[in-house]
This record gives C-alpha cells, structure tokens and sequence, in this order.
C-alpha cells in the first residue's frame, strides 16, 4: 500500500500519525500535488486545512483518504478553528462519493470533534516505538523545545527530531499549561508502545548506513571502512555506504554496497534545491531499506539528513555521529548543536588530545538532546598484524631492497600545495642519496603526477606498506598521524597542512615533535627548514628508531561492537 | 537587404516562432536600438503584446517609448501598464503626450480617466460623458470606472442601455450585484449573485465567492460555511479559493492553498495569474507570502517584486517548527515596519516637514479624520465633538474634519450638512487622493508595502495632513484613528487622539488585522492617546491591546440637548394620558447586529400582552428591511410605520412613547441619550455600554434586559415595566442625561485628552464658561 500524505511532512504528530500506517504496512511518503495517475493507493492529511487545500483534486482522485483531525493550537483563534471543522463537514457532505476515514490522537479529541463535523472519528491506535526504558522529558510548548532529565544542556528543538525517537526515549511532560493541540501530541507520545529493536529488524544482520563525506582527504572515509570491515568481519551487520567522496571505489573494491551520490558543488547547482533532492533520496532509502542505524563522519550534519530522518514515514533511525575531535580553534561551534539530531556520538581518541585547542574541548553544546557521548580509542584501519613485512612491502612495491628509501605522503592535492616544501625535500634527499616515493592518493588528479620526479605509489590502505620504509614524511591527518606514529619506529617528520576544512594538523605535528615521536618541517623559513631535513635524513640513513605511542589495535572492533550494540 | 529589413525580417522570424525572448536578446545585445531600426522594434513590441508576455512587452514598450517613439498603441499600453502598476502620474503623461488633455479615442479615455479616479474625479468623470465606445469591453470599463467614482446612476444607467442592446450578458450582471452591494441593497446583491452561481459556469467561483461574503454580512455564517465549501471543492481558480478563505478570515487554509498552488507551480495556476495572487496577499498585508512566493521564482510581475524588494524581504528568516509558508505568513504588513526606525522617521519627517513648509497655513490647526459621515451614531458624534471644540474657544477656521468619503450615493454624507452649518472646514478625502509616486521617497516605500485598506487611507490622508499641518490629529472610529496613528507616529505630530467605539474589532466583526499592530504603537508612542466611548469599550481595548489599566481614557458621547426639551417638556405633561394608543419606537439601522427580527417579533409579543393598543414605528434602513416588512406582515403588525431616514429629534422622537433597542452589540447608543432626554421610557439589551447611559434608578429608570433573551420574555419584560413607566419620571430621565452627556461635560473631557501642551497651542479655554452655539 502506498500511501501519498498530504501537509506539514516534518510536523511532530504527522510523524507519529504516518508511523501508525507504516506499522500497517503501508509506505507513507509526502506528496504535493495530486495526480490521479500516480502510482498511489491512497491519501493521507495531516490537517484540515491540508485537506481543504485540495479538497477539488483529493475528491476528484477518487481514492481513499485518512484526515487526521487535531485540536486547537495555542495560536489560533476559536472562531477560525471551528469555522474550519465547519467547512470541512460541509465539504465532506457535498462529496458523498469521497471515502474517507477520520481520525483523531484520543477519544476525548473524536468526541468533541465529532460534535463539529457531524461524524464519527477513529481514535488513532498507539504507534509502537522501539527502545528502552524511557526518561522524563520537558517540553517547553512556547521555545519549542525537550530537555531530556535534569540536565539543562540536554535539550533539542522539539521540531528538528524525530518524534518517533524522542517517544521511544522519554515520557514528555510539561511543566505549564499546555494547548489542547500539544496536550494531545504529548498524550499520544507518552501512550506509545514500547518494543525490542530485535523484533522489527527488516534485516538480519541489520543494515547500517555510512555517510561519507566529500572530505579533503580519506580520514573520513578510511575511518569508517574500519569500523564497517570489523561489523562485517564479526556479522553483526550489513554496512552500506551512501558516499559523496570521489573515492567511492575504494569502498566498493572492499566488497561494499556504495550508493554514489554528488555534492551540489559537483553538480554546480543551489545548495538549497539539493538539500530538497537530497532529503527526498535519503527519506526514500530510508523507507526502503530501513536501516537500523546511520553512521555520519564529519563535521557538519547535514540538515538533508536531519530532515530525512524526521520526515513522515521514515521509519526510527539511529543516528550516530563519529566525530573525532582536534578540531581547528577558528570552526564554528554550531556546528556540535547538531548533537541534538543523534543518538550517539563517539569521539575516537587522539594521540595529541592534550594539545586539542578546538571547540570540541570549549564548547559547551547547549543543544544535544538525548545523544550518548562516548570516547573510543584512536581507530586506525590497519593493525600491526596486517602489515606487510619489509621484504614483502618493498617487493609489492618495486622497491629495491637495500636502498635507503622514505615515504612522502602529503595528502590529496600535496603537489600543488606544497610544491616549494618538495622541491626542497628532493633535493636534500638527493644530497643525502635516499630514494624519495610518493604516495599518491587516490583523491589526487593524474594532472599533478611528474613523471620526471620521484617514483610514484598508489595503494589503499597504506599503512600495510609502512614497513618498506626507512622515513617517513607525512601529513598530520587524523589517520596518517596515528598509523605513521603507531605502525612504524622508522624517523618521521610532519608537514601539517593548513586547510579551513581541515583538523587542527599544526597542534598534532607539535605536539609529536614535543613529545620526540617525530620532526615537524617549519612553515617558512627556507634554512630553519634545511636543517631540520638535514636532520631527518641522516637519521634515515642511520636507519634510526624512534619511539612510537601505543595504539589500541582492537579500536575499530570496540567501536563496531559498540555500534551494534545500541541498534540491537 | 538593409540592415533594419534583415533585423525585422530576423525578428518576425523569431517572434512566429513564440522564441519571443531571443527575439529581445538579438536586438537588446546588438547595435541595433529602436531609434536605428524602429520597425523591428515595433514588430517585437505588437507580437510580445498580442502575445500576452506582459513583463517582456513593459520592457520592449520601455525601450521604444525611452527612444521617443510614440505612437497611439504603444501609448495606451504604457499607460495601462502604469495604472496596474499603481503609477497613474506615468500613465496620464502617456495619454496626455500622444492624444492631449481630452482624447477622442476611446480606449486613451477611458485609461485616462481610470488613472485620474483617485486624483480628478471631475476630469474622470468629464472624461466618461465625452466618450462613449459601444463594444461591452468598453461598457464595462466606463461602468467600473462610474462605480470607482461612486456614481452609481451613472454606471446603471450605462448597464440599462447596454442590456437593451446587448442582453444576457453575465458580466453586466456581475456589476449590478456590486452596485447592489455598494449602495447597501445586499439582498438584491446576493440574488444577483446567486442567479449566477447557478446559471452561469464562467461566472460561478467569483459568484460564489461574493456569496460567501454576503452572507457574513447578513451574519449567516453557516451558510457563507457551506458556500465556500463548494466553492474551494470545485476547480476554480486558486485566487477565488484565497480570497474565499479570506473572507471566513481562514488564514491556515490560505496558507496552504498557497502552498499547494506554488508547489504544483504552473499545473494549477497558469503563469499570468501569479502577479494577481501576489498583488492579492500585499494588499491584505500577507507581504511575507507574498515575498515567499516571489522567492521561490514564481512569476509575481515587476511592480510587486519592486515593492517587495524595496521592503527587504528577499531573504525572509525562518521560524523555528515551521515550514517556509507557515513561517512567511508570520510576516505581515505594516507589523513588519514596526516599531519604525528612527532613521525612518527622521526621514519622514524630513518629507513632511519640506511639504508643509511650502505650506504657509499656521499649525494651531485640529484635524479630524473619519471613514464616512454615514448616518450611524459614531459618525453622528463628531457633531458634538465639533461643537465641543468650537465651545472651548478653537477658531473654526483652525478645526478641519477629513472624511475618507463622502459619497452620496453610498449614503456617506448623512451628516455633512450639519458640519457645514458649523463653518469648520469639510474636506472629501475620496476626491483629493495622491498618486503614489506623487508621495516623497521613504514615505513612499513604506505606504507602497501597506494592506490595501491603509494604503489607500494613508494616500488620501497625506495631502490633507500636509496642508493642514495640525497640532492635534485626532481619528475618529477604528479605521481612521490606525491611519491617523500610522501617520501622525511617522510625521512626528504633537497629538495623535484615536477614539475607539464601544469593543475591540473583532467583537463588531471586523477583521481588519492591521488595527493591532498600530494600536501596539501605544506602547511606543508617547504622542499618541486612546479613548474609548465607555468604561466598557476602554477596558476591552486594554485587554485586547495589552495595555496597562485605566491608560485608555473614555471619552462618553455628547448630546446637545436643546432640540430635546421641548419634547421633554411635553412627555411630562404626557404622562397621564392613559387612553391613548403608545407607540413602540425603534431607530437603528436595519442591520444583523441590530437584530431587526428579534425586535420586531418583541414589539409583536408586547402589543400581544399590553393593556393599551401599541403603535410601531421603525426609523432606519439597511439590508434587513424586506425581512423586516415581511416579519411585521407575518406577525400582523399591520399599522407599523417603517421610516428609511429622519434626522430631528423632533421628528425622531415626538411621536413614540417608549423606545426599545434589542441590539447584539452597542457601544453607547446615541438613541438611549436622546430617548431619555426627550423623557421617554427606554428599553434595551444589556451589550456594551449600554447599561451606562441608562438611568437605573428612580421613577426613570429603564429596562435592562438580559443580552441573550427571546422575544416572550423580552416582551413580558416589557409590558411590567412600560405599565410604570409610561406614567412617571420622564423629567429625570431628562435631567440625568443633561447631567451626563451635555456638551460642557464633553468639553472639559476633550480638553484632558489634548493634553495641556495642545491646548495651549490652540488657546483653548480652560474653564467650565463654555460657549455652545
């Protein structure tokens, strides 16, 4: 059954009134107009004014409707409340030929309207929600807001969730008096039925769905193929990913379901028309497929999926936010109200938390509703045991054996970026007669290869290659930093890159160079830089080793662990 | 070929095409203007025009126009382009340059006269008798242009002789329902209008929708209800829906067949009608739809994407919880100019300050400012504020009365002639309205984004204001006192006076929703008073407001009782003739507030219950008087005496014995003061202030009844009470209301209101010695 609505499709009680016809079965998505052709079998209006707004089309359409009939808001006038019941009995009486079904949030709201509109009104059976045990919730009716307990920072605006989620989690209350209209929303809620996520699972493993973000580099994505590798690895679910990123065949040359999508920058149109388009696939897939949970990776949520998720007939959805923190001081902090969208956020660690400066450690989110915060290890996708031996690596590579050999790996767009820094690099590596190799990532254009310079690589992931080399000169991304530092014992500098988009590399590379684990090149200064290369590669050629902080190996499966465990 | 020919023959070749814009492009992007090759021009201008692609044929017309080609066709469209644009300044120099100050052509006169019926209704109207194109186009213009003129003779006259030539016609249909409508025979309106819905397909939704608002008007709710529900369930057009769900003050349903039209864009609102609907939300004061809407691409027509630019409202913030309809139709004008800025104000006044500089008249001057001079009892009260001004020792000459219309055939003059006889300067702000682009710039955009009601008064008011220059701006009823508040707050005058009636808008079922936000001025404004005409009225226009208590003064209604004594004095002596028939008075107008059929059927029952033979005699007129008539017949009141219009107290009042009011709402009633001071019995409802200017005790007192009451108990009510007081106390009844409501008491009330600062100003007399005339 297919079931066109008609209204306010992000409205808090047409959420829970389309969850009532998804539970029947049906597929509740919004519509904007009425074509009697379209393949839909039948109507559902989230309010009387929705439904007298085409009342010609829906009566003309000659299929079923279910009008859900609501109470008196706070700011309507009596007159033009009843006045409007008014109008729809009379509409209803003159189109005897219309079938409709009208339904209310509880009997007291069917028997008042009924003595408006003449007939008799179905009262909306309790939605079953999925979830625990539920905590108090307040509802702040006029700023339109929840607060989950006690605590004042646990809010979120009571119209950007899903108020599927939000019934599953709490019992609303309110502390003033409320409107008939919101009296009843909150009645409704609270009378929800609660049962296991087990039991509706439309998948078994269940489905999760990654984000990818159309990121700078491959942290993102490379962060989360660990986690969906270890979900796989131990079936405990079947990861999807919905990727912006250009390396979208990464993900699918490890075997995963990839739905490609394009930024409105790619597609070179307005950013608000996408998030319509965007909202609309996201809601599709998510009445489709029903994930049992979605994972996003990023900085900024985007309202395309906030909006999706709240929409009318997608189904209770999970909304985890894996974000790592060293967050550059300058970003917008508004960024963590986004908070208030998820369920759980998990930060992994960093080495260098101590020298995070970024809003993630200032910034007291004001708004994140009900979300779970927890803290994982630093995750890295490869592991000490899946590294190549040296042999192997070299070999795999092409690379001579004995030569003294150092790994450059600068990030997407290294060449254009940072052409100064390797024309210097080339030629102190020169003078110190070691084999530079480029790491190219898959990210970076064809355009930028020089075929006179040093060789070239392009492998993924490339921390199973670590071994092959004696140095290792490398960005400070988040899984750079943390694979170079943790896998390798061979000298290391960092080059951090400095990138709006980007963490905070700078405070990392530092914070390494403090700590001994590695060189970091100075930004300028042409012989601060050639000494600290002189440095460097004469502790490559002594074949140095240096100390390397403890990474938990296991971090990528707690976190999957983890993952599965709130979506079961 | 020349280069002129290959560009018309390129142009042609475009145009029959329908490629009308590439057509534009290859002339606007080339060498070749209109002065260098006019032909082609010319063609584009005709085919774009016959075309119906108005915004590109305003462009290409423009463009010709601006190379100082003229011709005939090209002048007449510019100018009607203008008068929709609401630039009739632009449109009378088109006409006027191409066929002069009096055109033969039909067409240029009648453009001409519809651009001068705001500003030079006599031109208009001259304009209209010297022209006579006989094609129903033509009749139909002059009729719309008679009934803009409120010279509704003339327009039916020219419907009689078009009707005789060219009968069944709905559309001359259409117009006799309005004029029905305007001159007050709504009955006869609504007739016509239902003839229509019935018979007639092309007409029915615009039918309907004028059905719809009659019938509130008759206060038939349920069944205005039920025709807009057949009328939003049909096809037709989603602007008879709007203005449908307007008129039963359906703002959600609006909103979101609003919304359902954009989204389906141009499958259920074809192209063209898009500007209509935009125009149709600004002058309700909808601005933020009507931005939403020209946001989101839709073609809403250049004038109203200039104003709407002009307002900033490209940009429109959303509300938290709701969708971008929900949240634009929070938006709404003038709330959204509120409070003004100073920078605005400074401007303004400015403006006003350069205008009245030319102007040398001295600024000890009080203007008063009303809707209409009707023959109601608020209008019937500024006589007695007028000869309350003059008897505090304001010049008459200082004291100027503006009234929004005075037209005779709509029954607006009613009590001109008596301002007249007072010498105070009467100005019919209908014949002295401004072009908008007359008006300065800043004062301009903001009127430019106001609902159409305001926008209209404020544009009438503005040049009286400026001529006037007045120490005191004192708005009389609801609508005149928010224009006199919205502009006298902008101009900076030193005194704006706002006299509110009996209850708030809403309760007397005016649905203007502009009048809170100016009322909230108050709050801002310390220039700026309130009076009520009650205790009543005062305290629900502070709850409705939101203002402190007591902070809305009462202004009561004044009564020169000179006319009223005689009849005093002869009721006294009345009091003990006892054989007579009494007759039962009644003066009001014969409207659904007035509950004309609940009195007559109370009349009825007492003449039932009275031990002396009752007489009945109903002075008023409105659209209730054929029910009326036919209710007396029914109930066998055959004797009844229905009277349209009486003006003395003498001729009111000298021949009933009581007066009974069953009235659903009132604010003071003007017929309770002059009943009592001609010493007769009164009897009414108990509804707003009604209970304050009745005696209640003593051998005088009157007849309270309860505010919802039938008609048998009204009437044994009744018979007790008139069996006492037909006989006794109509000499206290007299003396309470010269006690009460004299003029001296007026007086000395008004002077309070002014504050001591105006009444300086106006050397007006400070002492009870006043000098009535």
């Amino acid at each position: 059954m297919k079931i066109g609505f008609i209204g306010d499709a992000f409205d808090p009680t047409a959420q829970l009134f389309a969850a009532h016809m998804t539970e029947l079965g049906a597929e509740v998505f919004p519509v904007h107009s009425i074509n009697s052709a379209e393949a839909v079998d039948r109507y559902a209006c989230g309010s009387t004014e929705a439904f007298l707004a085409i009342a010609s089309s829906l009566i003309s359409a000659r299929k079923p409707v279910t009008l859900l009939l609501r109470r008196r808001a706070a700011s309507e006038d009596q007159v033009e409340f009843t006045r409007r019941l008014q109008l729809l009995a009379a509409v209803l009486s003159n189109a005897p030929q219309l079938e409709i079904t009208l339904m209310a949030l509880n009997d007291a709201v069917a028997k008042t309207l009924k003595l408006i509109v003449g007939r008799d009104i179905t009262v909306l059976p309790p939605v079953i929600v999925t979830g625990g045990e539920r905590q108090t919730a307040i509802l702040d009716a006029v700023a339109r807001t929840i607060q989950f307990g006690d605590d004042a920072s646990c809010t979120c605006d009571a119209d950007a969730v899903s108020w599927l989620r939000v019934s599953a989690k709490a019992r609303i209350v309110a502390p003033k008096e409320l409107d008939t209209h919101n009296a009843d929303l909150i009645a409704y809620a609270n009378n929800c039925t609660q049962r296991a996520a087990q039991s509706v699972a439309r998948y078994e493993p269940p489905l999760i769905l990654f984000i990818v973000v159309n990121g700078v580099g491959l942290g993102h994505l490379t962060r989360l193929l660990a986690i969906a590798e270890q979900l796989r690895k131990s079936a405990q679910a079947r990861v999807a990913f919905w990727c912006y990123s250009r390396a979208a065949s990464i993900l699918e040359a490890h075997g995963f379901e990839v739905i490609q999508r394009m930024t409105w920058q790619h597609l070179n149109v307005e950013k608000s028309a996408w998030e319509v388009w965007e909202t609309a696939d996201f809601a599709r897939l998510f009445r489709d497929f029903a994930p049992a949970g979605v994972v996003y990776d990023g900085a900024a949520v985007p309202a395309s999926l906030t909006n999706a998720l709240r929409m009318v007939g997608t189904p209770p959805i999970a909304l985890t936010w894996l974000r790592r923190a060293m967050w550059q001081n300058h970003t917008n902090p508004e960024y963590l109200q986004a908070a208030q969208h998820c369920d759980l956020i998990i930060e992994p660690d960093d080495f260098a938390a101590t020298a995070d400066k970024g809003p993630t450690t200032w910034q007291q989110t004001s708004h994140r509703g009900s979300a779970e915060f927890l803290r994982v290890p630093a995750i890295g996708l490869t592991t000490k045991s899946d590294m190549l031996t040296r042999r192997q690596a070299r070999r795999k590579l092409g690379l001579q054996l004995r030569k003294r050999t150092c790994l450059i790996s600068l990030g997407g767009d290294a060449f254009g970026r940072c052409a100064t820094a390797m024309q210097l690099i080339e030629e102190t590596a020169n003078t110190a007669q070691i084999e530079l190799v480029i790491a190219r990532s898959p990210l970076a254009s064809t355009a930028d290869q020089d075929s006179n310079g040093p060789r070239s690589i392009s492998v993924f992931p490339l921390g199973r290659y670590l071994s092959a080399f004696d140095g290792i000169i490398s960005a400070a991304g988040y899984n750079s930093f943390h694979e170079m530092l943790a896998l390798t014992d061979v000298p290391l500098m960092f080059v951090p890159t400095i990138h709006a988009r980007l963490d905070d590399q700078n405070a990392r590379a530092e914070f390494a160079c403090e700590k001994g684990w590695s060189l970091s090149l100075p930004q300028s200064g042409v012989s601060q830089q050639r000494d600290t290369l002189a440095k460097f590669w004469d502790a490559v050629s002594q074949r140095s080793k240096r100390p390397s902080p403890e990474m938990d190996q296991t971090s990528a499966r707690k976190t999957a662990d983890l993952l599965a465990e709130r979506i079961r | 070929m020349s280069a002129a020919e290959q560009a018309r023959l390129k142009v042609s070749q475009l145009t029959l095409a329908n490629d009308y814009l590439t057509a534009y492009e290859y002339l606007k992007g080339s060498d070749l203007t209109p002065d260098i090759v006019p032909g082609a021009w010319e063609l584009l201008w005709r085919r774009v025009h016959e075309a119906g692609v108005s915004s590109l044929s305003h462009y290409v017309q423009d463009d010709l126009w601006n190379a100082g080609i003229r011709n005939s066709d090209i002048a007449v469209a510019r100018a009607r382009f203008a008068v929709a644009d609401g630039r009739s300044l632009d449109a009378i120099d088109a006409i006027e340059e191409v066929f002069g100050k009096e055109p033969k052509e039909t067409d240029a006169a009648e453009i001409l006269a519809h651009a001068l019926v705001d500003t030079d209704k006599d031109r208009a109207t001259a304009l209209l008798k010297s022209n006579s194109g006989s094609g129903v186009k033509h009749v139909l213009n002059r009729v719309d242009l008679y009934r803009s003129l409120n010279q509704f003779q003339d327009a039916l006259d020219e419907l009689d002789a078009a009707e005789a030539r060219l009968p069944n016609d709905p559309r001359f249909l259409t117009r006799r329902a309005r004029i029905a409508e305007a001159t007050g025979d709504w009955e006869t309106a609504l007739n016509i209008w239902r003839g229509l819905a019935a018979n007639d397909s092309s007409q029915r939704a615009i039918a309907q929708q004028f059905i719809v608002r009659l019938l509130l008007k008759f206060e038939s709710t349920q069944e205005s209800v039920h025709e807009f529900a057949k009328l939003i369930a049909s096809d037709a057009p989603a602007i008879d829906k709007l203005r449908g769900a307007a008129v039963l003050n359906q703002q959600a349903v609006l909103v979101e067949i609003l919304k359902a039209a954009a989204k389906s864009g141009f499958d259920s609102v074809p192209e063209p009608e898009w500007e209509g609907i935009c125009r149709f939300l600004m002058d309700r004061g909808d601005i933020g739809l009507a931005a939403q809407i020209a946001n989101l691409g839709l073609p809403v027509g250049v004038a109203n994407l200039g104003t709407l630019m002009a307002s900033s409202l490209n940009q429109l913030p959303p509300t938290k919880g709701m969708d971008a309809f929900s949240s634009a139709a929070l938006i709404r004008s003038p709330d959204f100019q509120l409070p003004f800025s100073q920078a605005q104000r400074g401007s303004v006044r400015s403006e006003y300050q350069s205008a009245t500089h030319l102007n040398p008249t001295p600024t000890d001057q009080v203007l008063i400012v009303n809707a209409t001079l009707a023959a109601g009892g608020a209008e019937r009260q500024i006589i007695p504020l007028v000869q309350s001004l003059l008897a505090n020792g304001i010049s008459e000459h200082h004291i100027h009365v503006a009234i929004f219309s005075l037209a005779e055939e709509r029954g607006h003059a009613h009590f001109a002639k008596n301002l007249q006889e007072l010498n105070v300067r009467l100005y019919d702000l209908n014949n002295r309205q401004l072009a908008l682009e007359a008006l300065p710039p800043t004062i301009r955009s903001l009127v430019s984004s106001l609902p159409s009601s305001l926008r209209r008064d404020v544009l009438a008011l503005w040049p009286v204001l400026v001529q006037v220059a007045p120490t005191v701006l004192h708005g009389w009823q609801d609508r005149s006192s928010v224009a006199c508040a919205y502009l006298g707050a902008l101009v900076g005058i030193s005194r704006i006076v706002m006299t509110a009636r009996n209850m708030k808008p809403q309760d007397r079922m005016i649905e203007e929703r502009h009048y809170l936000p100016i009322l909230n001025l108050l709050k801002e404004e310390d220039n700026l008073r309130l009076v009520a005409n009650s205790d009543q009225g005062a305290r629900d226009y502070e709850d409705w407001i939101g203002l402190e208590a007591n902070s809305v003064g009462v202004l009561p209604n004044g009564l020169d009782t000179t006319p009223h004594r005689p009849i005093a004095q002869r009721n006294i002596k009345r009091q003990n003739d006892t054989e007579r028939a009494i007759t039962i008075g009644g003066v009001f107008r014969l409207a659904a507030n007035k509950r004309p059929l609940l009195w007559i059927r109370t009349v009825a029952a007492i003449r039932d219950r009275f031990e002396r033979p009752v007489k009945v005699r109903l002075v008023g007129t409105g659209p209730y008087r054929a029910q009326v008539q036919e209710a007396a017949r029914d109930l066998g009141l055959n004797n009844i005496e229905l009277i349209p219009r009486l003006s003395t107290a003498r001729e009111l009042y000298e021949a009933m014995d009581c007066l009974l009011l069953m009235s659903r709402v009132e604010g003071t009633p003007n017929v309770l003061l002059e009943a009592q001071a001609c010493g007769l019995p009164v009897m009414a409802c108990d509804v707003g202030g009604v209970s304050n200017c009745v005696l209640t005790e003593g051998p005088g007192k009157g007849l309270i009844l309860p505010a919802n009451i039938e008609e048998v108990d009204a009437a044994q009510a009744a018979a007790s009470y008139l069996s006492k007081a037909l006989y006794s106390g109509a000499a206290e009844r007299h003396a309470y209301i010269e006690e009460h409501f004299s003029l001296n008491s007026l007086a000395a009330q008004i002077r309070d209101i002014y504050g001591p600062d105006a009444c300086a100003k106006l050397a007006m007399r400070d002492g009870p010695e006043l000098n009535f005339k």
